[in-house]
């Protein structure tokens, strides 16, 4: 469970967090629609500690952040945070020094212990669930964008997180990668993953099954509604 | 592809060979000629000469590559750390790293070389008194260094402030996105460091830092100075004993030459291969 309490951020006189309140519950899929600027983005990147905010709390499964903890603290705290929620780029920030199955293995290897054969086997399983396990000792580079998307999937989905965050995932890529990307979302949906994702692309919503919340200039705004679809 | 890359390798040759070809001819009227000796100090021919001198400049050439391996090793382990300190320390290191580059960098090898073979013993001579108050009179003895180690310590000591602004350089270059994908991950700062920035800052400074090899090399013929017998100082016994100059300055930069062009040229190629993969956060769609 999510629950981010009356949040709120400003970059000198913008006020980019409005007093934002938001529970997420496990299993669920909700996307965060807005346009540019609405503070979608920066709400996600204050859920990992990516972005630090003004006022309010944080709490994602009993760990609470909030502005008034001192550094280490909050540096122990976000690092839980972290290793439960897995992170989607929208430029993907694969590791290029190394091979896709290794962008894979580095995360359980060094942040779980896991041991290295256990590491790549389960991220060989995983690149085979998005459909690249031919791609596996290949470099980042010799990737499309779409690709790429989805080994970065792989590799947020290899720390096994509790919640997988996605800002922007399909927003770099044209209509036929995107759609890969999303049946590989509704799949995780179905699967009983709890996803958080930004966007600003409506079609996202109606191809996967996801509460929609919105939001305008730093406020959740309209309500939320929920969508069935697909 | 194939047209240019063959083009590049083919071309640096030409000044070597066009220099190894002066050098043959000058050499060898040199030695045919009597008239071009300057002196009759001794009157054999040179190389004949050189024959003589040939182990004492295999000697110094072992001990002038020698010299440059430790120093390169001293230089980027140090390098290294202060290139860490200065985007990483905060205030503190950053401000300590940033003194002691500039410090390096704003005074001579020349001066710093006399002052660890020279200096430094003097001041463990007059640290002396105080060492025998402490009971530990041996102490002032470590301030002596034989001329190998002073050498090492002069050239690795200043040219680590020189390969510390190349790693930061490097450090500097790689995104911030990449460490923001590793935090993001659960890495701890210094995994992130380790695991993802670093690798990828060393790809980047290889060519620099091979290059910068190279003028180490050529610099370790300072460290004669300090009476260790390298390829220059090999150079200076045999050019003075037999007062041959001319010849033997050639020899002696011949020899460097042949060591330092193989491995510009490397240099220049490492960076051709490594500069295509620059750009990897801006991947085309």
């Amino acid at each position: 469970m999510i629950t981010i309490r009356n949040l709120s951020k400003r970059y000198g006189d913008h006020q980019v967090l409005d007093g934002v309140s938001l529970a997420i519950s496990k299993g669920e899929t909700v996307a965060l629609l807005g346009p540019s600027g609405s503070g979608k983005t920066t709400l996600l990147r204050c859920i990992n500690g990516l972005e630090r905010f003004d006022e309010g709390e944080i709490e994602v499964d009993g760990i609470v952040i909030s502005p008034a903890l001192s550094s280490s603290e909050r540096q122990r705290r976000v690092r839980e945070i972290r290793i439960r929620c897995g992170f989607v780029f929208q430029q993907f920030h694969l590791f290029p020094h190394r091979s896709t199955l290794s962008n894979l293995t580095l995360a359980p290897i060094h942040v779980k212990r896991t041991d290295a054969d256990v590491a790549r086997e389960e991220g060989l399983a995983l690149l085979e669930h998005v459909g690249l396990a031919h791609k596996a000792d290949v470099r980042p580079n010799k990737l499309s964008g779409g690709e790429q998307q989805r080994v970065a999937i792989a590799r947020a989905l290899a720390m096994c997180p509790a919640y997988l965050l996605y800002d922007e995932p399909t927003s770099s890529l044209d209509q036929s990668r995107a759609r890969e990307i999303w049946s590989i979302m509704q799949r995780l949906a179905t699967e009983g993953q709890t996803q958080i994702v930004v966007t600003h692309q409506e079609e996202l919503t109606r191809a996967i099954a996801c509460r929609v919340v919105r939001m305008s200039h730093g406020k959740i705004g309209g309500g939320t509604e929920a969508n069935p679809a697909v | 592809m194939n047209g240019p890359t063959f083009q590049e390798r083919k071309r640096p040759w030409w000044p070597a060979i066009l220099l190894l070809s002066c050098v043959a001819l000058m050499a060898h009227t040199a030695s045919t000629s009597p008239g071009a000796a300057p002196s009759s100090l001794d009157q054999s021919s040179f190389w004949q000469l050189l024959q003589g001198w040939a182990p004492i400049f295999l000697k110094g050439t072992w001990v002038t590559i020698q010299l440059s391996v430790l120093s390169m090793a001293v230089a980027s382990t140090l390098g290294i750390v202060l290139a860490l300190c200065r985007v990483y320390g905060g205030g503190t290191a950053s401000g300590l790293a940033l003194t002691y580059i500039e410090f390096m960098r704003g005074t001579p090898l020349l001066v710093q070389l006399y002052f660890i073979y020279y200096g430094l013993p003097q001041l463990g001579e007059a640290l002396r008194p105080f060492f025998d108050q402490l009971g530990v009179p041996g102490l002032s003895r470590i301030f002596t260094l034989s001329s190998m180690t002073a050498g090492v310590a002069g050239v690795g000591l200043n040219y680590a402030a020189y390969e510390a602004e190349i790693y930061r350089a490097g450090i500097m270059a790689i995104p911030r996105s990449q460490s923001e994908a590793a935090a993001a991950l659960g890495l701890t700062r210094f995994q992130t460091i380790r695991l993802v920035v670093l690798p990828q800052a060393f790809r980047l400074v290889i060519p620099p830092v091979t290059n910068d090899f190279v003028a180490l090399f050529k610099d370790t013929s300072i460290v004669s100075v300090v009476a260790l017998q390298e390829l220059t100082d090999s150079f200076r016994k045999a050019s003075t004993s037999t007062n041959r100059h001319m010849e033997f300055a050639i020899v002696t930069a011949l020899i460097y030459f042949l060591l330092a062009y193989p491995l510009s040229r490397l240099a220049r190629r490492l960076e051709k291969r490594i500069h295509p993969h620059h750009d990897h956060d801006t991947q085309p769609l």
